[in-house]
């Protein structure tokens, strides 16, 4: 199974060991629309979980998507 | 024409499918569209030569294959790809009838997305599987 810096780093494209929860679409040259929606799909798969529109729309930074996936069960 | 599902109307373990005969003239139409003009896929007297003994279909018409099966059939007129991944197992050759077959196999509510497993198979033998995401728009 792949870490949530794994996934982070996979998609936004920046190393694995720079990646924080204080991090934001400002931070991240790749966190367009597009990568934030299948970033979103690869988490839910690789983690089982599903996220509710708000969850999605709200999360302004990594940290907060750390969060949400704590707030179902998951040890990230 | 195309069909029209809605997110609701999709559900985990709903499939669709279509065959087609992969026509010589839709090869030669795809190599001119892609610029794809390898020998292997548009030169018998090459391809002859090779371990094929005859032209191989391009894997991407496949690929633009399933493209038809999400964008006319599942989800439809509704639908937009956002990834598609294709691992190719076996070649295709021109005359070949084969199956491209999608399964829902995850939905994202938050998203309105829907994720399919893909399989193109000739006479069951699995020539290419994967996996696509598409949207639904509203």
């Amino acid at each position: 199974m792949k870490t949530f810096e794994q996934l982070v780093s996979e998609k936004f494209s920046i190393p694995v060991e720079e990646v924080r929860d204080e991090l934001s679409s400002k931070d991240i040259p790749d966190w367009d629309s597009m990568n934030y929606l299948l970033f979103i799909a690869d988490v839910e798969k690789e983690f089982s979980v599903s996220f509710s529109m708000d969850e999605v729309l709200g999360a302004s930074t990594l940290g907060s998507i750390r969060e949400a996936l704590r707030a179902k069960g998951v040890e990230v | 024409m195309s069909k029209m599902l809605q997110f609701t109307d999709i559900a985990v373990g709903q499939a669709a499918s279509f065959e087609t005969l992969i026509a010589e003239e839709a090869v030669a139409s795809f190599a001119k569209l892609s610029g794809d003009e390898n020998p292997l896929h548009v030169d018998e007297s090459y391809a002859v030569t090779t371990q094929f003994g005859k032209r191989v279909v391009h894997g991407m018409y496949l690929g633009a294959l399933v493209s038809r099966l999400v964008g006319m059939e599942l989800p439809g007129t509704k639908a937009l790809l956002v990834r598609e991944s294709l691992t190719f197992k076996g070649p295709a050759f021109i005359n070949d009838t084969i199956e491209v077959r999608g399964e829902v196999t995850r939905k994202s509510e938050a998203l309105q997305l829907v994720t399919l497993s893909i399989t193109i198979t000739r006479q069951g033998e699995v020539l290419a599987e994967g996996e696509v995401l598409a949207t639904v728009l509203p």
